[in-house]
């Protein structure tokens, strides 16, 4: 195996809650909630009414605050872009901008070590609804490129042409845990296939009327009980949660192989020690406890920990009555009497469900956290479900000294993937 | 819609698909190609315009477009053969 170590040297999320890191993390510290009534989904007949929205988020303006920043061929490329792409492709390249600036590589990287994962898959799926209504009413006025721009390795290629990126890219689809699957290929791709740097990117998931209003249908998300108060609306470990919450969001991660970032002399946020992932030989949305039980012990496996030695659970803790349920069991059953002393909280209770984007937000969150010492509170845990019996932090922000995270995420179809991160002594 | 303002959809595509490109830089007797516009950009430039006035130009007229100026003039043709 691979001696290398792989940090986090750039970090970079667009939410509701905020598009700079300092925002976000504060709104999360605060308990704010994301979730609003859905604007773009308000004259559509479909059960979904609420949801946290970017919809008309300014993309001309955030570009524009790139100039002066960015390299002027970078900028040039961006600016070209977005004035074309669909709007999640947009988004895609900002989020990975802001990633790179806060790495801060300069110009002293090599193009063909730099690799590009993007997590997800039908990412565009409001844009390719809105081509279908087109092509119905006249085929030959969808867009001329809609062929390429449908792809969701088109957001890949994107940030590939911004940043000159020449490595591999690609993108790595599975379902809700599809970025912490695109963070366990960017660690092998520096461990085992020597790319200096690779940029993943959390997409924000573009859902169409057909998809909000198909999750209603199948029972997944809150419909009307929280409609006039969406705020209250996702609310993981409370005995009255009925459903996740579906979310705009977008998320980047910057790796690098550790010697060469330090050489370079970056400022790292970050560890990663593994990332495991596996399945339950189930396709249907069933949460299987012993399939979670099991990969999370793989991954402090492969990280070399012991599970007393894990300070912090970021829960994927989805508002779901099984979902969250099947979590905690899981959790209790690898972390034994530690589970007791753990810490445990759930971003989904502020930022709603951002889907194929959400571990990598939600690691970013993690991450946050763990540098400052402080952990977000889980929000509207007005009821701790009295099947939870562990510190779900349902009160406020905590103080919190962390060593040691554990991220899980878990997907539609039993895809079940688990990361272990260590804070990083710059020392 | 008049044929001035065909045009200036049109050039504002053409602009946006160019690399450094003024809209006064554009001489609409001018093919895109002038423009060092791929044939790509080409296609996009035409669609989208057919978007925004909401018309098709069949395509067996654009394969005899050249310049701008052939593009708008097929495009007003198309707008008023549909009677807006």
């Amino acid at each position: 195996m691979s001696g290398k170590r792989v940090v986090v040297t750039g970090m970079a999320v667009n939410t509701p809650l905020g598009d700079t890191l300092e925002a976000f993390f504060s709104a999360l510290l605060a308990g704010k909630s994301a979730i609003s009534r859905w604007r773009c989904f308000a004259d559509q007949p479909v059960y979904s009414r609420i949801g946290a929205d970017l919809t008309g988020y300014d993309v001309a303006a955030r570009v524009a605050g790139l100039e002066g920043r960015l390299l002027p061929e970078a900028y040039h490329r961006l600016k070209r872009l977005t004035r074309r792409v669909p709007w999640s492709t947009q988004l895609s390249l900002l989020v990975a901008a802001d990633a790179w600036l806060d790495a801060n590589p300069g110009a002293s990287h090599d193009p063909h070590q730099l690799a590009v994962i993007v997590g997800g898959h039908n990412i565009g799926s409001h844009y390719s609804y809105d081509m279908g209504k087109q092509f119905l009413d006249e085929p030959d006025l969808i867009e001329g490129l809609y062929c390429l721009y449908k792809l969701d390795s088109d957001h890949a290629g994107c940030v590939s042409e911004m940043l000159q990126a020449k490595g591999p890219i690609y993108t790595t689809g599975a379902a809700c845990a599809s970025t912490n699957l695109a963070l366990r290929s960017a660690v092998d791709e520096i461990r085992h296939h020597g790319q200096d740097a690779v940029i993943v990117v959390g997409p924000v998931m573009h859902f169409s009327p057909v998809d909000v209003h198909a999750m209603a249908l199948m029972g997944a998300i809150t419909t009307e009980t929280f409609d006039e108060e969406p705020e209250k609306a996702s609310r993981p470990f409370d005995a009255g949660r009925e459903g996740f919450v579906p979310a705009h969001g977008a998320g980047a991660l910057i790796l690098e192989e550790r010697d060469a970032a330090l050489r370079r002399g970056a400022r790292i946020h970050a560890e990663i020690l593994a990332v495991a992932a596996g399945s339950d030989g189930n396709h249907l949305p069933q949460p299987c406890s012993e399939g979670q039980a099991r990969v999370m012990r793989q991954a402090l496996r492969e990280s070399g920990l012991r599970p007393e030695q894990i300070d912090f659970v970021s829960a994927h803790a989805t508002s779901t009555p099984a979902g969250d349920i099947s979590e905690i069991s899981a959790i209790k059953d690898v972390f034994g009497s530690h589970a007791a002393r753990l810490k445990i909280n759930a971003p989904k209770s502020m930022l709603g469900h951002t889907c194929w984007s959400s571990a990598v937000i939600e690691l970013i969150a993690a991450i946050l956290q763990m540098q400052a010492g402080v952990l977000h509170p889980s929000i509207n845990v007005d009821n701790l479900d009295p099947a939870i019996d562990l510190d779900v932090c349902r009160e406020s922000k905590v103080v919190h000294p962390i060593e040691h995270l554990l991220k899980n995420s878990f997907g539609f179809g039993g895809i079940n993937c688990v990361s272990v991160l260590r804070r990083h002594d710059q020392g | 819609m008049n044929r001035d303002e065909i045009l200036a959809i049109v050039v504002k595509h053409v602009v946006e698909a160019g690399e450094g490109l003024n809209l006064g830089d554009i001489d609409p007797n001018r093919s895109m190609l002038d423009y060092d516009l791929p044939s790509l950009d080409i296609v996009e430039v035409v669609t989208r315009s057919m978007r925004v006035v909401n018309v098709k130009v069949p395509r067996t007229d654009l394969r005899k477009v050249d310049t701008i100026n052939d593009l708008v003039d097929a495009l007003h043709r198309a707008i008023q053969a549909k009677g807006q």
